[in-house]
């Protein structure tokens, strides 16, 4: 009987032990086969030369910021629509809403369902709808732009961020609002001054996650950018990020070239911009638990 | 001065009502589109002419035997994992360690983890392009949220529940599997539907390991390449050569996929509502 106690305790311990080294085993094999870029060109190339041509007629360059200039561009016009949406909506949902519980219900509901929405389908809206009304509405010769991906990807992200940023509004002790009450101070106002700063920490874990959500997003962006090598200059123009230009090369690449092993080293940006966002985003959202507690 | 109050509150709602209707809106503009296309032979049919006509069988059985692989890989490492971070983990430093790098998995964007599964299941572990090497990629993804689920589901049963079987005389691991895990039934399951909704949906982490543009023929070998309804949209979609003759096929295929992420993403909250509904 002990026996088998002694072996359950060492099992559990070592599956967990298992999957939470799966991401360092990523990590490296990502590495292995993106380090292996430099044997072909200087990591100074990589990180600073401007220019992303892998199938080029005089020489192929292998530049990382066309790719990470689209993906940033792309993620803060996101977030710009996104964060003051998210955080009005939990405001909302939260202060406002929970009073008709058949609605709140409904509507959390909904939102939740919509995060649910495979990418792919969100895309093909983008691509059908979108696309053609931007196309018209500025008078473009295509609608497959910098806007375009903005707009979807903050639908996108907009279920993590409203979700995050209202456990935290939702978790204010009731005794702090009722400290404003007893001053005078309307309800609206209690939220703004009292309310929001307490769940600041939670809040901004919302936007960093939202913002993590937003970079790694692929098949979306793939079908609504464009995906043109230009640096982006404008909203108008089309574009492509780290994790379309993955997709769309990798399939056509040759096994063990310098381009094959340029798109690992992408790879390896992409996992390491996530990985730091998302360490400081679970970092605020378990600062807020504690705060409150 | 309440009713100005809740007036602020509906003001700063105006987005998210807009939120709402773009929602409802996307569903709403994929119906009308692609129901008239939808039939019977459309579903249980092979694409035919150059995927212009016929149906997406193949599509539809690849999604779910996919789906039914990645999600028998993953369960197993997710309930030992659950379980061990619901009752048997101390609160140290190293669990703290486990924790954080189980939750930066989840975040990891999911074409990462289609590199992986290339570098480490197609290549090194030289399974080659195919529907094994898809679900075990697959799999990965959905552990993260898989332990989630569990760890929530074991940890919504009262506590006193725990300690009356521990009371008398109940061996610790026989307490769990007997008298927890049958209680957490409803959240667990419903994070399993929630990974469903996730896993049928998704493209970027079996696009280098094994999704196939098309296939003359079904095959139940998972050492062969095989076809996906979310991929086969996106193909539909960009990569044709007839984009607008397709479109109706992209269309009704796009309704169809919404309806399997629907059906499991409805499920998963209902059975979330039910728990609440418990205790």
């Amino acid at each position: 009987m002990k026996e088998t106690h002694k072996f359950i305790n060492f099992l559990l311990f070592f599956s967990s032990l298992l999957t939470s080294l799966l991401i360092i085993f990523i990590l490296f094999f990502l590495l292995s086969a993106g380090l292996k870029l430099f044997k072909s060109i200087s990591p100074k190339e990589f990180f600073f030369h401007p220019v992303w041509n892998p199938t080029g007629y005089f020489k192929n360059e292998y530049g990382l910021l066309p790719n990470l200039w689209g993906s940033i561009l792309v993620t803060f016009l996101a977030l710009i629509i996104a964060i003051p949406v998210g955080i009005f909506s939990a405001i909302f949902l939260s202060e406002e809403l929970k009073k008709i519980s058949w609605l709140y219900n409904l509507v959390k509901g909904i939102i939740e369902l919509f995060a649910a929405f495979p990418s792919v389908i969100i895309g093909f809206f983008g691509l059908v709808y979108l696309a053609p009304l931007i196309q018209n509405l500025f008078s473009l010769s295509s609608g497959l732009c910098v806007l375009n991906g903005g707009i979807i990807l903050a639908l996108m992200c907009l279920p993590t961020i409203i979700s995050i940023c209202e456990a935290s509004i939702s978790q204010v002790p009731l005794i702090y609002k009722e400290a404003g009450y007893a001053l005078g101070v309307s309800r609206f106002q209690t939220t703004l001054k009292i309310v929001l700063p307490t769940a600041k920490s939670g809040i901004i874990a919302g936007i960093l996650l939202g913002f993590g959500r937003a970079i790694g997003e692929t098949m979306a962006m793939l079908m609504v950018l464009g995906n043109s090598p230009i640096t982006a200059k404008s909203l108008f123009s089309p574009t492509r990020t780290l994790t379309t230009t993955i997709a769309i090369e990798m399939g056509e690449t040759a096994k063990n070239t310098p381009h094959f092993f340029a798109l690992f080293m992408l790879g390896v940006i992409l996992f390491i911009i996530s990985f730091i966002v998302n360490l400081i985003g679970n970092y605020f959202a378990q600062k807020r638990i504690k705060l409150i507690i | 001065m309440k009713i100005k109050s809740s007036f602020y509150f509906y003001l700063l709602a105006i987005p998210l009502f807009l939120f709402l209707f773009t929602i409802i809106f996307i569903t709403v503009y994929l119906i009308i589109n692609g129901y008239p296309v939808l039939n019977f032979r459309f579903l249980f049919s092979y694409p035919e002419e150059q995927m212009t006509q016929g149906g997406i069988f193949p599509a539809i059985f690849g999604s779910i035997y996919l789906t039914i692989f990645a999600f028998i890989f993953a369960i197993i490492p997710s309930l030992l994992s659950g379980i061990y971070f619901a009752y048997y983990a101390k609160d140290n430093f190293l669990t703290f360690t486990l924790r954080t790098l189980i939750k930066s998995l989840s975040g990891l964007p999911s074409i990462v983890f289609g590199l992986f599964g290339l570098a480490f299941f197609v290549r090194t572990l030289n399974i080659g392009l195919s529907l094994l090497a898809s679900s075990l990629t697959l799999s990965i993804l959905s552990i993260p949220p898989l332990i989630t689920a569990v760890e929530e589901g074991l940890l919504s049963v009262p506590h006193t529940f725990y300690e009356a079987a521990i009371a008398l005389g109940v061996p610790k691991w026989t307490a769990i599997r007997k008298i927890i895990l049958p209680e957490s039934k409803p959240l667990l399951l419903s994070g399993i539907f929630l990974a469903f909704a996730r896993l049928i949906g998704e493209v970027a982490p079996i696009l280098f390991t094994g999704v196939a543009f098309y296939l003359k023929k079904i095959s139940f070998s998972p050492l062969d390449r095989f076809m996906a309804l979310p991929y086969h949209i996106y193909i539909l979609a960009t990569q044709h050569e007839k984009i607008l003759k397709v479109r109706p096929i992209a269309f009704a295929s796009s309704l169809i996929l919404l309806f399997f992420a629907l059906f499991f993403g409805i499920i998963a909250y209902i059975l979330r509502m039910k728990i609440k509904k418990y205790y």
